[in-house]
């Protein structure tokens, strides 16, 4: 009976908060398979942590704090993305006309992610997704002052990155 | 270029997401894969040493005492034993010190901490004093002792093993204990090595202080 009531809230609670998923799947996985895989690992690694949730901090807070440390331990059979040089990336996809200039910049900006090591990504996720640096400190365990230069680090690495990719020319 | 704009692509890239519903989630719960993340992976790996460790040495033991006959049976028998139970025995010891780590709710630090701690126990597996110069020696041991054992049937062991016999297998224990070790460690390197140094790289990031 507990264990029911248990599964429903946590079933509700993903629901509401699955963006994170979403969200972490996306940044650490270049392909739709990998991205399925990670998704679903995430969600094994949130049930079975569960029972440990005890609302010290927020739901979305502890579920980045799975999902990120369950996305940096992952096995990754090849690193093809990461280790694509800048100028193998296609910077042509705005001359296609399927793409519109909004898909396109979507589409570079994460290819800019993409080139981020694994510990940049973190920071820069729970940046994107308005955490202040006292919550990005709380979950990686670093001092807020090192975070704040991380992500003015990470900024001007993604603005050149986007730069050279011709992002808003 | 300005950082929000940046931001806001980011943002707008989720919109479209497929979001799916409480009962689609319940599936995929009940749906049992095998998790993909290095403590796991290590986990089932050293599962799968125990299993296989123990399938073999009842086979192995179950075949040499019914069909195999010569003089000193029993003692490669016994030596059979000493060699799996001290091979099983390693494997549930360093299964048991990571079966209940749980570091997946942990801050991202110590959780990488610890998962490059279980991945270098895992790595360093046959560097360890034990494995090196007791488990892998006595496996060979083994191995030659079961040879001339056959070779020997019924005939007492110090007629075919001369001083210098004694000699060229010890030489040969050693060579192939020497050849063995690093073909191991480089086995578990290349299993683990290249995602072991990218935790490490992404640790050093994290504790790289202003």
């Amino acid at each position: 009976m507990i264990e029911l009531k248990a599964k429903e809230e946590f079933l509700l609670l993903i629901e509401k908060h699955q963006g994170i998923m979403h969200k972490v799947s996306k940044f650490y996985c270049d392909e739709e398979e990998c991205r399925k895989d990670l998704f679903q690992d995430i969600l094994i690694q949130l049930w079975q942590s569960f029972p440990k949730f005890n609302n010290q901090s927020k739901f979305s807070t502890w579920m980045y704090r799975v999902a990120l440390n369950t996305a940096i331990a992952q096995f990754k059979k090849e690193k093809k993305n990461s280790e694509n040089p800048v100028s193998e990336i296609p910077v042509n996809i705005i001359e296609e006309d399927s793409y519109s200039e909004k898909e396109n910049r979507r589409e570079l900006v994460h290819k800019a992610i993409g080139k981020l090591n694994k510990a940049e990504k973190a920071i820069i996720i729970l940046y994107m997704d308005d955490y202040s640096y006292e919550e990005i400190a709380e979950i990686t365990d670093i001092t807020i002052s090192n975070v704040g230069v991380k992500i003015n680090r990470i900024k001007s690495k993604l603005q050149k990155t986007l730069k050279e990719l011709n992002y808003g020319f | 270029m300005d950082f929000d704009d940046i931001k806001n692509a980011w943002k707008d890239s989720f919109k479209e997401d497929n979001n799916i519903n409480k009962s689609e989630i319940e599936t995929k719960l009940k749906i049992k894969k095998q998790s993909n993340t290095a403590l796991n992976k290590i986990k089932r790996n050293y599962k799968f040493d125990m299993y296989t460790g123990l399938i073999l040495a009842i086979l192995i033991i179950y075949y040499i005492n019914r069909t195999m006959h010569f003089e000193y049976k029993n003692i490669f028998v016994l030596c059979l034993i000493l060699f799996f139970g001290a091979l099983l025995s390693w494997s549930i010891y360093n299964f048991l010190k990571i079966r209940k780590s749980e570091i997946s709710s942990e801050k991202l630090k110590p959780a990488l901490k610890k998962t490059i701690t279980v991945i270098e126990r895992f790595v360093n597996f046959n560097k360890s004093t034990f494995a090196k110069y007791l488990l892998m020696p006595l496996s060979i041991c083994t191995g030659m002792l079961y040879s001339v054992f056959q070779d020997a049937g019924s005939i007492a062991i110090s007629e075919i093993l001369s001083k210098h016999e004694l000699i060229k297998l010890t030489i040969s224990l050693i060579i192939a204990s020497a050849l063995f070790i690093p073909l191991a460690q480089y086995y578990n390197k290349k299993m683990f090595k290249d995602h072991l140094d990218e935790l490490k790289e992404c640790l050093k990031e994290f504790e790289n202080n202003v």
